[in-house]
């Protein structure tokens, strides 16, 4: 498939997180709470756009991982997301920093961002704490 | 024969506004019903204002409570038996309420004999672990095996275990030589 790379946005919904990739700025936001029943049905176009574009990146990629809540079944979907934008330094295409948001108190959040960083070892991966909704 | 007469359900109300129950159903647990749930009980944690940590904790406890009935009800009429017993394709139950210490999810769902005793296993596994080896078991499977078809790979409930930091109180009662009936007791602390 070697058709132009699009860019890729979804609108949250109370079970999907908002998503936009742009392959133009090199920005990958992913923000909302991801909760679905069928976690493929939602992530899988997700990572079939990560796998093109980190085979052609921009020479700096920036992802947001700002999320409120995932189930499960989620957890390996974001592991690899985190794993395909990983081949962006493996294979010297350019850099990558991955931010990873968290509420103030949220902890199981905060441990999440450290157990992703520890297992896919990203070494720019920043754990950012945000103030607490309104 | 109706099981409740009117004067019943003054008592019941009565009994469900002592214990505290936030909300109870029984029926089938399809997508619909977990947003529905989860709306419900959101908006009650907004009102009793608990901090970030104890909404995000519950909420999670919940979503992965319904998502396991949601995933692993056996269903009922699979082998081609018709057991009144157990006639409620799907069917489970579901109740949430509070008290002084925290907040408490107990299921209840049909499943096949020889499940439960593989559920049973795993469930005694996962209580014998403490705090790091819940870390690790969770984190060996989440780093090297695929998705199950269920989409959990069997996480849901370390999952549970690990966030409420609580032994998973379960109870199997067989109903006939095909079907048991699992009840499961999640135990949220908050004080």
């Amino acid at each position: 498939m070697n058709s132009p790379i699009q860019k890729f946005q979804v609108e949250a919904t109370s079970r999907t997180p908002k998503v936009n990739l742009d392959h133009e700025t090199g920005k990958i936001e992913i923000k909302g709470r991801s909760i679905p029943e069928n976690t493929i049905g939602f992530w899988g176009p997700v990572l079939d756009w990560l796998q093109q574009y980190t085979s052609d990146p921009k020479s700096f990629t920036e992802a947001h991982f700002c999320l409120d809540y995932f189930n499960t079944s989620s957890t390996k979907c974001i592991l690899d997301s985190l794993r395909a934008l990983k081949r962006i330094t493996d294979d010297k295409k350019g850099t990558l920093k991955v931010n990873w948001y968290y509420e103030d108190g949220d902890d199981d959040m905060y441990d999440a961002g450290v157990d992703f960083r520890g297992i896919v070892k990203i070494s720019e991966f920043e754990i950012i704490m945000i103030p607490p909704e309104e | 024969m109706p099981f409740f007469g009117l004067p019943d359900i003054y008592d019941l109300y009565q009994k469900m506004h002592q214990n505290n129950v936030m909300l109870t159903f029984k029926g089938e647990v399809t997508s619909e019903l977990i947003s529905t749930v989860l709306q419900i009980i959101e908006n009650k944690l907004e009102q009793l204002e608990e901090s970030v940590k104890v909404k995000k904790k519950v909420f999670n406890v919940l979503v992965e409570c319904l998502q396991n009935l949601y995933h692993h009800v056996d269903e009922i009429g699979n082998n081609g038996i018709n057991d009144p017993e157990v006639s409620d394709t799907r069917s489970a139950i579901l109740m949430i309420w509070k008290e002084d210490s925290g907040y408490y999810i107990v299921t209840g769902n049909h499943l096949l004999n020889e499940n439960a005793e593989m559920l049973r296993n795993r469930l005694d596994k996962i209580n014998a672990l403490d705090k790091a080896g819940l870390e690790n078991l969770y984190n060996d499977i989440l780093s090297n095996s695929g998705l199950n078809s269920k989409g959990g790979g069997g996480l849901g409930i370390i999952d549970i275990a690990r966030r409420t930091g609580q032994k998973l109180e379960y109870y199997f009662q067989t109903v006939n030589d095909v079907y048991s009936f699992f009840s499961l007791k999640t135990s949220i602390i908050t004080s």
